[in-house]
């Protein structure tokens, strides 16, 4: 006997089958009548080809610009509305597909292009040693497994936080966002958080241009720096972090230098200044050495100045010598010059004895 | 880093940096070059020691991110 409903209960009981048989789907599909009313309600319809299905949701549960003709995921639940019709309550919604993909990602890039998010003012220097880094990523990932041991070989006595998060997938955007806020209301805040994922496809990547977590990495308090896919991807995570690495493995070299550089460095900066000693002794030396010939320069010519002047002055006594004039002819009279007395004549080569016979004043 | 030994690697190549700029500096007196000369020794001989005893110490947060009630 078939079973006899009110409309109501009706309506009731397949909501439960519904959320029994299928609590949460995922389904694909194109966008169709997208309209936001009220500035709080989403309404749009996925279709294909064959069918199509009203979708509601929260604006607030829009993570990613939306538009009509734009191939999607959406995870909701089925209902029947007691006025009959039935919808998709939609929980979460992402581009599908890479021509979707790409215009959602360059759509909202210029949305947050024109706020300044990605404006390079807004980027913050990473220390050059950090002591403190946060990590938030998948620890069962690859990338997280390349960045682990490339850190590991370049440096040390690191302390590393790990935020396990799941990296793809509806679910991904809101854990990094928790892992993130934790890191940002600890008391002692790490010296730069790290966001990794290594490579995938342009949807397994797409949660990194979710825009309430773009919105976070904007916001951290922590410098930032992401390393996500390959060098040839690059999501709004990466353009509004503060920087960002080509992929985990760059991330590692980013973060933090190398030891086996510091160490020749330092041993190269110390081995400079040996040579740098010994030259400036070696100038000191010379200068000094410069300077007792520079002293012995001058105390010779001192030397032969009071040389000269002895000479001169030995040539000007020599020609005062009373001799001299006895040899040019004159006499040298010694005694009383009075009219009788003996006077002394000395000549050049005779002294004579003689009388004063007269004496007269010229 | 060694242990009861707060100045961390990055403070010790900034002293080290210091004491290099001070053999080019006005300061510089040939005098004390020796002493300084010995003290960077030290400092890179204490950096090379620092850089090559330690390993990371890397901690995986035992709380959960899927939900915001899960710590």
């Amino acid at each position: 006997m078939s079973p006899k409903f009110r409309v109501s209960d009706f309506v009731a009981t397949v909501n439960q089958t519904f959320e029994y048989a299928y609590p949460l789907v995922e389904v694909e599909g194109e966008v169709a009548s997208f309209k936001v009313n009220q500035g709080k309600f989403v309404f749009f319809d996925l279709k294909d080809e064959d069918a199509s299905v009203n979708c509601f949701m929260m604006v607030f549960q829009l993570r990613v610009p939306i538009e009509d003709g734009m191939k999607v995921v959406v995870t909701a639940t089925p209902k029947l509305t007691k006025w009959g019709k039935f919808s998709l309550t939609v929980k979460a919604i992402r581009p599908s597909g890479e021509g979707s993909i790409k215009k959602s990602f360059e759509m909202l890039r210029k949305k947050l292009d024109q706020e300044g998010l990605f404006a390079l003012e807004r980027k913050r220097a990473l220390p050059k040693i950090p002591r403190h880094i946060a990590i938030i990523s998948s620890t069962q990932a690859a990338g997280y497994a390349d960045f682990i041991k490339i850190l590991n070989d370049r440096w040390g006595g690191l302390r590393v936080d790990v935020a396990h998060v799941t990296v793809q997938g509806a679910e991904a955007p809101d854990q990094i966002i928790r892992a993130l806020n934790y890191f940002n209301t600890q008391e002692t805040l790490p010296d730069v958080v790290i966001i990794i994922r290594g490579g995938g496809s342009a949807d397994d990547l797409s949660a990194f241009n979710d825009e309430q977590l773009v919105r976070a990495v904007a916001g951290s308090r922590i410098p930032t720096l992401t390393g996500i896919g390959h060098e040839v991807d690059t999501s709004l995570c990466d353009l509004v972090a503060d920087v960002r690495a080509a992929t985990p493995s760059n991330a590692a070299q980013i973060v933090v230098p190398n030891r086996h550089d510091i160490v020749g460095y330092t041993r190269m900066q110390v081995q400079s200044l040996i040579p740098h000693v010994l030259g400036t002794v070696d100038r000191l030396r010379q200068h000094v050495a410069g300077r007792v010939e520079d002293s012995a320069d001058i105390a010779m010519r001192h030397v032969e100045k009071h040389q000269q002047y002895l000479l001169q002055t030995q040539r000007l006594l020599a020609e005062f010598d009373p001799a001299r004039a006895l040899e040019r002819g004159y006499a040298l009279v010694r005694g009383a010059m009075k009219v009788g007395q003996t006077v002394e004549i000395e000549l050049a080569q005779a002294i004579i004895k003689a009388k004063v016979e007269s004496y007269d004043k010229k | 880093m060694t242990k009861n030994d707060t100045t961390t690697v990055q403070e010790k190549i900034d002293q080290l940096d210091q004491l290099v700029s001070w053999f080019d500096g006005d300061d510089f007196q040939v005098e004390q070059a020796s002493a300084k000369l010995k003290e960077a020794a030290k400092l890179a001989a204490d950096i090379e020691k620092d850089l090559s005893a330690v390993s990371n110490d890397i901690r995986e947060l035992k709380r959960s991110f899927a939900s915001d009630n899960e710590k």
